[in-house]
């Protein structure tokens, strides 16, 4: 028997030894480089020693291990640096409780011998669990039998990247309570079966009660300390556990069931530990006084589909942690068996509903339990010496928007939900803020902002923050407001002083994102109106484009804001006047036949559908269409004069051929110019597209002689092919050319089937006055006199009707109040200050007081990046901040009739949103965050 | 005329050894390693090859020559792990180590003709995997009348499992495998008391010891006969008297079926035999130093269960460039048994040389069942296991003519009537083209 023992536990600690996780030859022991790690927040999770927090954290991180852990740390010259910006850490999670290896479910009532670690697959993904924080693992053999074998630890990742066995036998399970009762009956085989060895009925296995449970362990444990009963795996395997002192660990959800396993654990004298404990409010006195340590199991009663059948599944207590931690008990908080280790901070946030502070349930999930496993020297806390396993939260921890970002296990980034989850545009980003100003309404104070696929998702005072969405908290004082629109900008030119007419499209000026663009949309300017230096007489257009996007398509809002006209005050204003006139009327009538052609065409389409289409016009005249006669030469028709080389021959031989091409028929003659006076031999073959391919009339042994050449511009070259062996090579030049008469004929119209309206011709140059006479888009006119100013409101919009939006504008003021109405708005000088007559004025506030809607230009290419720093200058100067904001925003977007995409934080609209530390037109005040289309723009450099 | 005569007697007699001695010239040899031997001349007698060289080699004269001149000589495919003529790969018991795979054998089934007709002269027949422990194997030669005309090893080896059998996991497989030498240690122990006992009534002593005492007198005397014959096979795997063909499919069995080998000190006994996600473990496995069967699934494939893209993995060539030896079957692909040459060929095709491919066919799969001393390769000393191939062995065109086991002939591709009678009516391309 002892022999037996002593081969057994050899083979046991051998087993152990080898359980060691599987090193690969090329590892070798050289330290690898160490890294500091730099987050608004740490939480180490220590109780002594280490502080429990630090705002803002830094940690050392080296071979695997955590170095040192404070608030600011300096950087050795052999460490890299992670900054984690606004992200908060915390210890990786120690999930006390698990079914990651399922439940065993072995036919035993008592299955000492089953161990969880066999369970455990080294080799696999565990990236979905690591994301739901837990590092560290506890593998529980199951809970359907009444010891159901030893629990193991486990990680899931590690240094290299592979997850690891910390303890092979953690703990010996017992379970206690309903899930354990009636398993099932026991079948024995004798192999073989024979009268003196008959199969025998199935053994029926207890325990079948509650009563029985404990009749049943006592009962077991007398066995395994019997030698006798040692025959048995499972008896030998328990007498090993209780030899080794392994602890207990007691499931009991109910309260009389934990009162019996206080009573079990003080009878077998033997090391325990409680889990479950649903009801342990109940006994919270008797726990507190037996010393056990308690893993409570908090569940989040989700109803899934089919409802649970299980009363008890549906009564939530999240008190327990709380109320039994009152009472002195040492508590873990983990998900129940069964549970995914995905909600994990689900857990957390349960426990806190229950009371827990923050601090406490962290501690409750990491070093806590860790202290329960036995494997607090490793992990659970972020002290030096500890393994370096940490979260990278975008929140607080257990808060409603917190999510695991990033897990490291032993300082190595094992997984981050970035790299999971396609990025880019379909990033979600939540910005919160101490102010939010939309454009338009009322400031929402303490709000956020929700962006998804570059879009703005909501805005408000709480917003959804859906997984692995980025969270972005400027703080209190923050503000958020629109990106801002420069309404005069020459950003795509540079200093290109191309002089485009109104038919030039502007936006083929754009590439992808350029430096500059990106250097104006660092200044916070998130969109422009993309006008040329100077203004054609004709016009020009205006294009709405962004600043920042991917590819073209991403930066161009339109092709068409406006259309723009200069109207210089020293110009002869009656020319000008006529010639704008002009302009407009040729606009107007384009506009007109475009409308008439399009209510023609809806028309006809209804009849034609109604099937009371007038009769078509019967067709008419047959129009003999314009024939002319011309002389022409066909490629092919000539003299040649011909080269053969190659192939077997030793020299080339000349000849001279005559071809004749009609329609793709060729016909011709071939002479050679060597050896006999023979007759010249004829020529058969097809000729199109350039490529001849004809065959001499000659019978050799080997076929006839093929000629395949391409033909062009009077020269000939190819092969002539003698059988499937012989190649020589063919070169001609065309000495005579043989004209044809070819006659030519005239376009002939095109007849429209049925009567369909026929389109006008389409002219690039007049299409934008479709849009302004749609009044889609506005006309920006460049103008300053008050007399022009007056000859031009009654011109373009008295006569014209047309939305009108000055450039400068300054005579406006001078005008009645009735003709100021008749302005959509004015693009306000570029200078902050100007003198107008005595005084020196801010004519944007000017305007503004007028309560003629503003917009503010930079008349530049990168000067836009100046464009907020103007403003702010402005509103020192006595511009009101309200319509300063406008004027940046919703009003230039107004202005040009683009208000449906940019210029506001509105649901729908493009994410272009801008985060500033303060006040936006406090000079004092700095950019935090730019975001175009939902993604930020990097404000410093990349390389 | 001598020649002629010779050749008559030969197609007289199918079924007896047409001579002791058998010559086969004219060939080109061709060894694995690519290097190839025009005229090829090999002597077989009493089914071992005695000679083999060029043109120079001396033919006995009471040789029974074959001419193979414009065919290629290439060594007998060497199957390793097949359950070939098994009615079923496994039994419903978990721990059957008493079974062996003589009571199932059968000579007759058309496996084994399949075999002869794409060239394997050797095959390791072997209970399935969905076992925990399976019962004895056997190495045969796919040609005899009866089992033991067919045996060449009768007792090859045992299949164990560290891949859950259905309907277990792996917790309760690998309680169910320690169980099962633990109760074997129990067994052993009684038996090793009861010898002991019954010693001491025979010498008529009455010497009180204590019972692990008792057992331990009794071990000195026990053999393997004294066991229950239930516990034979087992007892004599423990003292690593019989390879062990290990079953593991995933990676992380790799890992755990290292471990209990090792624990059980029985890795210079042990061949790993792998499904198509074993490479990952490849690591451990080189360290083990130990030869592999791979899945005849030689592709693996995985989506990503985030990103939903798919990689794929060309088993072998992980394995290749590892320098780790490994044998090729089709059990567990797609294809049947007789395509092996197919699977070699694809091998190649990924880019892995010649001489691997062929070499997991015959040498390798040969270390694998322990019998490279006899076959795997045309040399001396070895056993005469020819066989004369129309061309190249890995050019899809080549088929088998004829097969040559331990000197006798023991297939011909114009004799095969069943062959020939599914080609009947068409025309079958020219030998050699």
């Amino acid at each position: 028997m002892q022999r037996t023992l002593i081969l057994s536990s050899v083979c046991a600690l051998v087993l152990i030894a080898a359980m060691s996780p599987p090193r690969d030859a090329s590892q070798d022991q050289t330290r690898r480089g160490r890294v500091l790690v730099r987050a608004s927040r740490i939480y180490t999770g220590c109780e002594n020693g280490t502080a429990a927090m630090f705002t803002p954290g830094a940690m050392l991180v080296g071979d695997g291990k955590v170095v040192a852990v404070g608030q600011h740390l300096e950087v050795p010259v052999d460490a890299s640096v992670v900054d984690l910006g606004s992200a908060v850490l915390m210890p990786g999670i120690v999930a006390a409780t698990s079914s990651l290896v399922g439940d065993s479910q072995n036919v035993d009532s008592i299955s000492a011998q089953i161990r969880a670690v066999d369970g455990f697959a080294l080799i696999a993904d565990y990236r979905s669990q690591l994301l739901g924080g837990a590092t560290t693992v506890y593998l529980s053999p199951g809970v359907s039998r009444l010891v159901s074998g030893q629990g193991a630890i486990v990680k899931l990742s590690g240094k290299e990247g592979r997850a690891s066995i910390l303890r092979d036998a953690a703990f010996l399970e017992i379970n206690l309570g309903s899930s354990s009762l009636g398993p099932p009956p026991k079948t024995e085989f004798p192999i073989p079966p024979s009268a003196d060895n008959p199969i025998k009925p199935s053994l029926v296995q207890l325990p079948t009660t509650r009563l029985g449970q404990l009749l049943g362990i006592r009962e077991a444990f007398a066995m395994a300390r019997d030698e006798k009963s040692r025959s048995r795996m499972t008896m030998t395997a328990l007498a090993q556990a209780i030899e080794r002192r392994t602890p207990l660990r007691i499931r009991a959800e109910e309260s009389a069931d934990l009162l019996r396993a206080i009573e079990l654990a003080q009878e077998l004298k033997h090391p325990a530990v409680l889990c479950g404990a649903k009801e342990g409010v109940d006994v919270a006195d008797a726990l507190a006084s037996s010393g056990l340590k308690v893993i409570v199991e908090l569940s989040m009663a989700l109803t899934t589909g089919e409802a649970s059948y299980d009363p008890d599944a549906l009564v939530l207590h999240p008190e327990t942690a709380a109320r039994l931690r009152e009472k002195g008990v040492a508590v873990a908080v983990s998900t129940p068996f069964g549970g995914a280790l995905e909600d994990l901070l689900l857990a957390g946030a349960v426990a806190m509903r229950g009371g827990l502070g923050r601090d406490q349930a962290i501690a409750a999930m990491t070093r806590v339990p860790a202290e329960i496993l036995g494997v607090a020297d490793r992990v659970g806390s972020l002290a030096p010496g500890k393994d370096a396993d940490f979260l990278v939260l975008s929140d607080e921890p257990f808060a409603r928007g917190c999510h695991v970002l990033e897990t490291w296990v032993e300082g190595r980034l094992a997984v981050a939900r970035e790299a999971l989850f396609e990025a880019s545009d379909t990033a979600s980003v939540v910005i919160r803020a101490g102010t939010i100003l939309t454009g338009d309404s009322a400031p929402i104070h303490d709000g956020a902002v929700l962006m998804r696929e570059g879009k703005i998702a909501s805005v408000g005072r709480m917003v959804a923050v859906p997984p692995g969405a980025r969270v972005v908290d400027a703080g209190d004082n923050a503000t958020v407001t629109p990106g801002f629109i420069d309404a005069n900008s020459h950003l795509e030119f540079g200093s290109e002083r191309a002089n485009l007419s109104l038919e030039n499209d502007l936006t083929l000026a754009i590439s992808g994102s350029d430096d500059n663009a990106r250097m104006v949309a660092r200044g916070g300017v998130t969109a422009v109106m993309l006008q040329t230096w100077t203004t054609h007489t004709s016009g020009t257009r205006v294009a709405p484009i962004k600043t920042v996007g991917d590819k073209r398509g991403g930066r161009v809002l339109d092709w068409l804001a406006a259309v723009r006209f200069a109207w210089p005050d020293d110009f002869d204003p009656v020319d000008t006047e006529a010639r704008f006139d002009g302009l407009l009327k040729a606009g107007q009538d384009y506009h007109q036949k475009w409308k008439k052609y399009q209510e023609d065409l809806a028309k006809w389409k209804e009849e034609k559908a109604k099937g009371t289409a007038p009769a078509p016009p019967p067709p008419p005249k047959e129009e003999k269409p314009e024939q002319a006669t011309e002389k022409r030469a066909d490629p092919l028709t000539g003299k040649w004069d011909v080269t053969i080389s190659g192939g077997p021959m030793p020299e080339p031989q000349k000849g001279v051929m005559n071809l004749k091409l009609e329609g793709e028929k060729v016909t011709g003659t071939f002479a050679a110019l060597f050896g006999d006076d023979e007759d010249p031999a004829a020529i058969n073959g097809t000729f199109s597209s350039g490529h001849l391919l004809a065959s001499l009339e000659v019978e050799t042994p080997m076929g006839k002689p093929q000629i395949d050449a391409q033909v062009s511009n009077d020269r000939m070259n190819g092969t002539v092919g003698l059988g499937p062996q012989f190649r020589f090579n063919l070169e001609a030049v065309r000495t005579e050319t043989t004209y044809t008469e070819v006659t030519v004929v005239g376009k002939s119209k095109k007849k429209s089937a049925e009567g369909e309206p026929e389109a006008p011709e389409a002219n690039p140059a007049l299409e934008p006055y479709r849009r302004v006479f749609d009044l889609e888009v506005p006309v920006v006119l460049e103008v300053n006199s008050p007399i022009v100013v007056r000859r031009a409101l009654s011109l373009f919009v008295d006569k014209y009707k047309v939305n009108l939006v000055l450039l400068g504008g300054r005579g406006l003021l001078s005008l009645p109040p009735d003709s100021i109405k008749k302005v959509k708005g004015v693009i306000a000088p570029v200078q902050v200050e100007a003198r107008w007559g005595d005084d020196l004025v801010v004519p944007a506030q000017e305007f503004a007081a007028a309560g003629i809607p503003v917009a503010f230009q930079s008349d530049g290419a990168t000067a836009a990046q100046g464009l907020a720093l103007s403003a702010a200058y402005a509103v020192r100067k006595g511009l009101d901040p309200q319509a300063a904001l406008r004027g940046l925003t919703i009003d230039a977007a107004r202005i040009f009739q683009v208000d449906d995409r940019i210029g506001s934080i509105a649901p729908g609209r493009d994410g272009d949103v801008l985060v500033f530390s303060g006040d936006p037109f406090d000079v004092a005040s700095r950019l935090l965050h730019v975001f175009v289309g939902g993604r930020e723009v990097p404000l410093k450099d990349e390389d | 005329m001598t020649i002629l005569c010779v050749a008559v007697v030969a197609a007289a007699a199918p079924a007896a050894y047409a001579a002791d001695r058998l010559a086969i010239k004219g060939g080109t040899l061709l060894r694995a390693s690519g290097e190839k031997v025009e005229n090829a001349v090999l002597v077989i007698d009493g089914g071992i090859i005695r000679k083999v060289g060029g043109a120079d080699v001396e033919i006995p004269f009471d040789a029974t020559v074959i001419d193979a001149t414009g065919k290629t000589l290439f060594a007998g495919v060497v199957l390793a792990n097949s359950s070939m003529s098994l009615d079923r790969p496994n039994e419903n018991l978990p721990v059957v180590p008493f079974v062996s795979v003589y009571d199932s054998l059968a000579p007759d089934s058309p496996g084994f003709e399949d075999a002869l007709r794409t060239g394997m002269t050797t095959v390791h027949v072997i209970q399935g995997s969905n076992c925990v422990i399976a019962g004895m194997s056997r190495i045969v030669r796919p040609y005899g009348a009866m089992v033991e005309y067919m045996t060449v090893i009768p007792e090859a080896g045992i299949k164990i499992s560290i891949t859950p059998k259905s309907g277990y996991n792996s917790m309760t497989q690998m309680a169910e495998l320690r169980n099962a030498f633990f109760e074997l240690d129990q067994h052993v122990q009684q038996t090793a008391e009861r010898l002991y006992e019954e010693e001491q009534t025979r010498l008529e002593k009455k010497l009180l010891i204590p019972p692990d005492e008792a057992a331990k007198e009794g071990m000195k005397k026990l053999t393997v006969e004294d066991l229950d014959s239930k516990w034979r096979t087992l007892y004599r795997v423990k003292n690593g008297e019989l390879p062990v063909f290990l079953h593991c499919e995933s990676a992380s069995d790799v890992l755990r079926g290292i471990d209990w080998v090792n624990g059980m000190n029985l890795m210079s006994r042990t061949v790993f035999v792998l499904g198509t996600e074993g490479f990952k473990a490849i690591d451990a496995l080189k360290a083990t130093g130990r030869p592999v069967v791979l899945s005849g699934n030689l592709v693996h494939r995985e989506i990503d269960y985030f990103t939903n893209k798919e990689t794929l993995a060309f088993v072998p060539k992980k394995f290749a460039e590892a320098g780790i030896p490994f044998a090729l079957q089709t059990f567990g692909g797609t294809m049947g048994e007789g395509v092996i040459w197919y699977q070699a060929a694809r091998l190649v095709r990924e880019g892995i040389s010649r001489e691997i491919a062929l070499k997991s066919i015959t040498q390798w799969p040969a270390d694998v069942i322990g019998l490279s001393h006899l076959v795997g390769s045309l040399d001396e000393g070895k056993f005469g296991n020819v066989l004369l191939l129309t061309g190249d062995p890995l050019d899809q065109k080549t088929v088998v003519e004829t097969v040559v086991i331990e000197g006798k002939v023991v297939y011909e591709r114009s004799k095969d009537r069943r062959l020939q009678e599914l080609l009947k009516g068409e025309k079958l391309p020219p030998a050699g083209n």
